[in-house]
């Protein structure tokens, strides 16, 4: 997994306003390792999101930019210098209720959210991850989607083409409904203009997951000494059949059930473990572990692709596994350059006995309400 | 904003009703119109009432007109045989500017979107068959925005006009033009107009 010395992105000051529960912060970090320590709702995975936010230009958590103002504020703004490449530019995210949402990097207006990401790389791991082992096909597909759209741009613009066509295509088939029967020909002009991007996202689907697949396997074997034997399917419409011909043959569906029955939309990723599908089945350190492997997989890929060290956020990651997986995760994090690292945990002791045990430069802070403030970890 | 007259603020308000002037620009406006002679305020209002209530659609074309057809329709030294396909009546300003399209025209009307409510049906796209079925159209130029909307309503109508003897280009799409045909630069569009290309039927 080691690589010829990548380059590292690292971000050095954080400035928030009204951003959640941060009226203001102006922070300093450490280009390797920075500790967040405080009690339950504090405000330490709002530090983490500020940070997302700033990199992707929207929250990690919400879809809604207006929930990310600080009760009773009409503006936020989140402003950070980065280093990369020896150079070092200011990014700055602006948010005013009524206005749209404005990104500056290095104080130049960026036009499309499209170009922005996968400029500022970087990878989250926070604890509602599971959702993804957890939950339906869909954030399974989002997960890959996202890495996929950070390393290859042809692949976001399939996605975003196909997403945007599915879209026409269902909301025609609602529109038909009753009597009257949605304008066939157009229906089938949609299947054919979705053929394209869904092989493109199809393709890239496959290929990834296989080489995916081993990097994935390793990291769980390095986390969980070896332990569980895991996998991950791909699993597709289009395994079977042509794109055309199968939208051809659910066109009775569609138009029963008034969504598009066949496609790369309903792909899944199953992910086993023993033969056994993890979500029923695994307890929730191994569901834990399963979910940092693939993240610090997805962070394998960016990197390489990238050839830049993403920042890594790792929200609450210690809790529910036992010490010796515990250990084996600190000590992957050592043998493998992670760049810089954002750690909270609520427990100070146990983020000192890490600190120790990372033995990296770092700094440590305490959240408290929305303020922090610098501390030493002993 | 608080007025200290109802007339004036009703003034206001109904200026601040029109697209992109907010109620500073329309406060300014209102004010101005205030220092004028009344007959001022009457010729703008007239000329608009005028134009409203006269603004006819050209039978053929779909576009704004003074008659039954408009004046681009009904000039003789236009080539009838060539139609450009446009979505609104804007586009065809923007064209008609850069002075390098001597054919005809046929307003759309907007794009197909499901979602945003508009169906084949919403457009004047039976119109558009019904004139190359009856007349001698030789060739339709399709100028529309190079978005997926824009790619979907080319490639329906060319399917709808697959089997009448007329020729289907396309202005180079997505080159120079930041979305919207309104906004490319009037060189560009003649220029692209004048390089348009034979579309490729997907699919057959
Ligand atoms: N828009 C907002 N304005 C003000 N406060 C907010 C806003 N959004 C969230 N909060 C507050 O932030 C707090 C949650 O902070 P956060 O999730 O960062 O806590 P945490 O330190 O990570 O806690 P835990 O240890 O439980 O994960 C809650 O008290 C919540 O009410
Ligand atoms: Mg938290
Ligand atoms: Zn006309």
């Amino acid at each position: 997994m080691l690589l010829n010395k990548p380059l590292t992105l690292k971000l050095t000051q954080l400035k928030v306003t009204n951003f959640r529960n941060y009226p203001y912060a102006d922070i300093h970090f450490c280009p390797r390792i920075n500790y967040f320590t405080g009690a339950n709702g504090m405000g330490k995975t709002n530090l983490l999101d500020a940070i997302y936010f700033l990199c992707q230009g929207k929250s990690y958590f919400q879809s809604n930019d207006k929930q990310l103002l600080l009760h009773g504020q009409d503006f936020l703004r989140v402003e950070g210098w980065f280093e990369k490449d020896e150079k070092r530019f200011p990014v700055v995210v602006k948010l005013q209720t009524g206005k749209k949402k404005q990104i500056l990097r290095n104080n130049q207006p960026v036009q499309r959210l499209s170009d922005f990401v996968g400029e500022l790389p970087l990878v989250f791991i926070a604890p509602d991850d599971t959702l993804l082992i957890r939950e339906g096909s869909e954030a399974r597909r989002k997960f890959m989607d996202s890495t996929l759209s950070q390393l290859y741009r042809p692949y976001l613009d399939a996605l975003l083409a196909y997403n945007n066509l599915l879209k026409q295509r269902n909301q025609l088939l609602k529109m038909g409904g009753d009597n009257r029967a949605p304008d066939h020909a157009l229906l089938q002009i949609y299947a054919e203009q979705m053929e394209q991007p869904a092989k493109v996202l199809y393709q890239h689907r496959k290929a990834f997951l296989s080489a995916f697949l081993p990097v994935f396997q390793d990291i769980y074997q390095a986390i969980s000494g070896g332990h569980e034997r895991v996998q991950i399917t791909y699993q597709s419409d289009l395994n079977q059949e042509e794109f055309l011909s199968g939208v051809h043959k659910q066109l009775r569906k569609d138009l029963i059930l008034q969504r598009t029955c066949f496609g790369v939309h309903r792909d899944d990723f199953l992910l086993d473990m023993e033969d056994q599908p993890v979500k029923p089945y695994g307890s929730q350190g191994q569901v834990k572990s399963f979910l940092i492997s693939l993240k610090l997989a997805q962070y394998h890929f960016i990197r390489q692709h990238k050839n830049i060290a993403p920042v890594l956020l790792l929200d609450d990651i210690f809790d529910k596994l036992d010490p010796r997986r515990v250990d084996q995760l600190l000590a992957f994090i050592l043998e493998n350059q992670f760049g810089q690292i954002f750690v909270t945990d609520t427990h100070e002791e146990r983020m000192a006995q890490i600190a120790r045990q990372l033995g990296e430069v770092h700094h440590a802070f305490r959240v408290n309400e929305g303020s922090l403030t610098q501390i030493q970890l002993v | 904003m608080n007025f200290s007259s109802k007339l004036l603020e009703s003034g206001v308000d109904a200026l601040s009703s029109l697209p992109s002037i907010g109620k500073k620009t329309a406060l300014r406006l209102a004010l101005f119109l205030l220092k004028q002679e009344p007959g001022f305020t009457e010729e703008i209002s007239n000329a608009l009432l005028k134009m409203r209530r006269n603004m006819r659609e050209c039978q053929r074309c779909h576009n704004m007109s003074d008659e039954a057809i408009c004046a681009i329709c009904a000039d003789r030294r236009r080539d009838q045989q060539v139609i450009c396909l446009v979505e609104s009546i804007r586009d065809i300003i923007a064209i008609e500017e850069t002075q390098q399209f001597k054919g005809v025209y046929h307003v759309l009307g907007g794009l197909i979107s499901p979602i945003e409510g508009v169906g084949p049906g919403d457009l004047t796209i039976d119109a558009l068959v019904e004139r190359v079925s009856t007349g001698q159209i030789q060739e339709i130029i399709m100028a529309l925005s190079p978005t997926i909307e824009g790619d979907t309503t080319i490639y329906y109508i060319s399917r709808k006009l697959k089997d009448l003897p007329v020729k289907i280009s396309t202005i180079a799409r997505g080159v120079a033009f930041g979305g919207d045909l309104e906004y490319a630069d009037e060189l560009t569009l003649g220029r692209s107009i004048l390089a348009r290309v034979p579309y490729q039927n997907q699919g057959d």
